[in-house]
């Protein structure tokens, strides 16, 4: 596989890394001038003169000719007007009169007459671009060799949403939105501790990506991190769109149909994650957060498990699991037995199935290929198309192709049943990325029915638990806490144990500092007597 | 890594190069859902398979009533396995043994002996050990014939049939193939298997047209036993002379007694005792050089029924009532006992129970048993209990008729 992989990237092996165009790089360590006119031609020139690069040139108060200059939709000009073009115009008393030097007249802006929140002194070419990107607007003057860069972005994003991906009936029903200080902003009201860390990276040299990596200290553990950032410093790009990039770019295995990293799109489910000791990685730009280092169950707990009683949990877990299973074999279940072990079917059941079969001209595993086939060509098209025309899909999906199908005779309506259940099933499970697997592996599993029978299906059984067995996800065995066992771990896996009983964060993740609460939270009747 | 994908290279080709090995389609199948052995003049096997048409339990589309549910066809060879062969030349489909839940053999191939029959059906793969065994006293391919109204299916229906004489009926005997087998080979005990009679114009039953009436004009049902010495068959019992085999067997689950409720003198009035539980247990003995065998019977069950008058609330009538059916069980008891004496033939598991008791003497006896057997002098003892007496205490007769 990896030799397969090879024939892509041989090719380019050879050109040097850093694939940036190569006239950007000369200007990028360079310094700003003195000369204000100069330092404007030349951001001009390296932006090509775009029409919303605003630049805005105007005689200070003191006298001193300043320009600033800002990106038209990514700040807010309201901001700009009365924040810093207004006191540096009408700069009061005091501050003309000490216009001596050129250092004083900067310190003097910077630190009595700018009203804006935050603000930093960039001295690159560099750092006053992706300051105007940001949304900064930055002022020069004449004569400094550096400028001031004004927080004052601003721009139309998406308002904290209920996740669409990921919904519950009872729980928060926040979810993550595009901008990654909304985002961080969710996390910090859930978690409100100084133990929450914040590292930083920019990722993507064409689009600088923000990338942030949210873990609890203390309680993370630190080699895991370590690592974290040592792959996500590894990572030369030149954009980064989605957390789905970051994904491929630091999970532990490509070729594995099994997601080694969840993402989410709920606070709740990533701040209880980190407070469990896991990491969060947060892009900029997608409110689909990372969260690492997983295990396989993980993909199985929903976040409303933890909110609703634990005896519904426990039951929604265990048969989240057997939809799983259904949803990956019952289709090579059903090929298994009706072709190669006619006699493990109730002889009632032996005989309608028969029946059902007459005048079928596919053998099973073909009638079986050709539904799934066409239920994932329907899946596909509900998902890409306009939603006004959803209702059409489904007309044809259900009718043209469901009962059409079974009364033209060219499949039978056990095989009908058999689609729609193990499409059913496919769906039960809370996280998408794993059920792709198991639709997935259900078509091998498929053909190996229909060639080796029952003993084909458990042999693809058997490999897939021995790959899964060798998978690890940041270090962490994919398929604890069941293969090496942990018991610790275990109330939480197939059973979801009342709140009081979970002492322990799981052990996995929380190597230190892994006591969530005390141990004796068992509600009980107050003891009256005592309180009299 | 290459040599990872070589190897599945070599694996996925392989899959396909298999060619889908012992794979059937079921459309391709023919479900047998029963069998029935015949010997001919000159001793060939008569192989006659019940095949079921899956076209005709279609619900909606057509099918349904105008076909029959089955189809019959025999094929004659030398070795019974020849005769399946045989079916290839006839049958478009392969036959599947795997469902076919009754085997019904004819009273001549009881008699050639059933060791072929039974070593070529535990040697396949495919026959189930727990089909059921039923003789037929003339040809056995005419019962397969035989439609039956409630099931669409008679192969399902007979053995239903069999499943069902558990509760409410009389007797039950053991018939399945793995039960016949595991008598068999036991050097003393004889196997005894149900009759399936067709009780009424054969000819009719076998079209269509009979299930649309009311009254059948044929029915299959199970009336005697017979009963094997060996593997051979050695004659039958009649019904009345069975009664008392599932009795001393243990075996009873919910039977029937019906009993004179006031002695001997008023035979016409008859009851219905409803046996819920019952344990046997037997004891054999040594008096005197003769062997003794102790059969100690408890039933508990339920008064169903009574024609006399009795005030049944007084424990003394109930305690009358309870020794009248102990009378009758040991009568049905001894009655089959008599029976199986003259056929010589030990389907009462008796000589086990000496195997058990006295290991030593059994090496002489086991030689002889079939001569043993009838000098075994049998003691019954029974204990009735009546739990209930259903939904009235008096019995009806003296609710209405106060005076006579």
């Amino acid at each position: 596989m990896n030799k397969l992989f090879q024939l892509f990237v041989r090719k380019y092996q050879e050109i040097p890394q850093q694939g940036e165009p190569a006239s950007d790089k000369p200007e990028q360590a360079e310094l700003l001038s003195c000369c204000l006119q100069e330092n404007i031609d030349r951001i001009k020139s390296l932006t090509g003169n775009s029409s919303d690069f605003i630049v805005r040139m105007f005689q200070g108060a003191n006298g001193l000719s300043m320009a600033i200059v800002y990106i038209n939709d990514l700040t807010d000009t309201a901001v700009i007007n009365d924040s810093i073009i207004k006191p540096i115009l009408s700069g009061t008393e005091a501050d003309t009169a000490e216009q001596g030097s050129l250092t004083d007249s900067f310190k003097v802006t910077n630190d009595m007459l700018l009203t804006v929140g935050a603000t930093n002194t960039v001295n690159k070419i560099n750092d006053f671009v992706s300051a105007l990107y940001n949304g900064n607007t930055v002022i020069l003057a004449e004569g400094w060799d550096h400028a001031i860069s004004a927080s004052t972005s601003k721009w139309q994003m998406r308002g904290v949403e209920e996740p669409s991906s990921q919904s519950v009936v009872r729980g928060p029903k926040d979810g993550f939105t595009e901008n990654i200080s909304t985002n961080v902003a969710l996390l910090r009201r859930r978690i409100k501790s100084p133990n929450l860390w914040k590292i930083d990276r920019k990722i993507g040299l064409v689009t600088q990506t923000d990338v942030s990596v949210l873990y609890l200290k203390g309680t993370a553990d630190d080699s895991v991190v370590k690592e974290v950032l040592k792959r996500l410093d590894r990572i030369d790009t030149d954009s980064i769109l989605d957390s789905g990039y970051i994904e491929e770019f630091i999970q532990d295995q490509t070729f594995t149909p099994f997601p080694t990293i969840i993402n989410s799109e709920r606070p709740d489910s990533v701040a209880a994650a980190i407070l469990e000791g896991q990491i969060a990685v947060l892009v900029d730009g997608t409110p689909f957060v990372l969260v690492l280092p997983i295990t396989f169950f993980k993909f199985f707990t929903a976040s409303e498990d933890y909110y609703q009683r634990f005896d519904i949990s426990t039951f929604l877990r265990i048969l989240r699991f057997c939809a799983f299973t259904i949803s990956m074999i019952l289709p090579s279940l059903y090929i298994a037995i009706t072709t190669f072990h006619q006699e493990m079917i109730p002889s009632t059941l032996l005989v309608s199935l028969a029946a059902q079969r007459e005048g079928i001209p596919f053998p099973a595993f073909f009638e079986a290929l050709l539904m799934e086939i066409t239920f994932e060509v329907l899946r596909e098209a509900g998902v890409r198309m306009p939603r006004a025309i959803g209702s059409a899909i489904s007309i044809v999906g259900a009718l043209v192709l469901g009962q059409a199908a079974v009364e033209a005779g060219l499949v039978s309506a056990a095989m009908v049943i058999v689609v729609a259940f193990t499409a059913i099933s496919s769906f039960v499970v809370p996280m998408f990325n794993i059920a792709i697997s198991a639709r997935l592996l259900r078509f091998a599993l498929m053909l190996l029915a229909a060639s080796l029978g029952l003993f084909g299906i458990m042999s693809g059984l058997f490999f897939l638990l021995i790959h899964m067995a060798a998978l690890r996800s940041f270090g962490i065995p994919y398929l604890a806490p069941i293969a090496p066992f942990v018991p610790n771990n275990m109330k939480d896996i197939f059973v979801r144990v009342p709140w009081w009983m979970m002492v322990t964060r799981p052990r996995l993740f929380a190597k230190q500092n892994y006591i969530r609460q005390k141990v004796n939270l068992r509600p009980e009747p107050s003891d009256t007597e005592e309180e009299k | 890594m290459k040599r990872g994908l070589i190897l599945l290279l070599i694996i996925g080709l392989s899959l396909f190069a298999s060619g889908c090995g012992n794979q059937t389609e079921l459309n391709r199948l023919g479900i047998v859902s029963a069998t029935a052995f015949d010997l001919d003049e000159t001793n060939q096997w008569i192989l006659t398979f019940q095949l079921i048409k899956p076209q005709s339990t279609q619900g909606k589309s057509g099918g349904g009533g105008s076909q029959s549910p089955v189809i019959v066809f025999s094929t004659k060879g030398k070795t019974i396995l020849e005769a399946v062969q045989k079916s290839k030349l006839e049958s478009s489909r392969r036959l599947f043994f795997s469902h076919s839940r009754v085997v019904i053999i004819s009273q001549r191939v009881a008699e050639f002996g059933l060791n072929q029959l039974l070593d070529s059906y535990i040697r396949d793969n495919q026959t189930r050990e727990t089909a059921n065994v039923l003789i037929a006293s003339g040809e056995a391919k005419k019962v397969l014939e035989i439609l039956t109204p409630l099931e669409n299916n008679p192969g399902i229906s007979i053995s239903n049939l069999i499943s069902g004489q558990g509760d409410g009926q009389s007797t039950f005997i053991p018939s399945t193939v793995h039960e016949l087998i595991f008598t068999i080979t036991q050097p003393s005990a004889s196997a005894a298997l149900p009759e399936i009679k067709i009780a009424g114009d054969e000819k009719r039953q076998t079209s269509l047209d009979a299930l649309k009436e009311t009254r059948n004009p044929a029915v299959l049902k199970l009336d005697r036993v017979g009963v094997f010495k060996q593997d051979k068959f050695a004659g039958w019992l009649t019904r009345n002379e069975s009664l008392g085999i599932p009795w001393i067997t243990n075996r009873i689950k919910n039977t029937t007694v019906v009993f004179p409720c006031e002695g001997e003198n008023r035979k016409d009035q008859l009851s219905s005792f409803l046996v819920e539980t019952s344990r046997t247990k037997l004891k054999p003995a040594i008096s005197d050089g003769k062997l003794l065998m102790t059969v100690d019977i408890h039933a508990k069950g339920n008064l169903t029924e009574t024609a006399c008058k009795l005030d049944i609330k007084k424990p003394e009538t109930l305690n009358k009532l309870e020794k009248h059916i102990q009378e009758q069980i040991k009568k049905d008891v001894e009655h089959s006992f008599q029976a199986l004496k003259k056929l010589k033939a030990d389907a009462l598991g008796f000589g086990n129970a000496f195997h058990k008791a006295y290991p030593q003497a059994w090496k002489k006896w086991s030689k002889n048993w079939g001569n043993e057997f009838p000098k075994i002098s049998m003691n019954v003892t029974v204990k009735v209990t009546i739990q209930r007496t259903g939904m009235i205490n008096d019995s009806f007769p003296k609710i209405s008729g106060k005076t006579e």
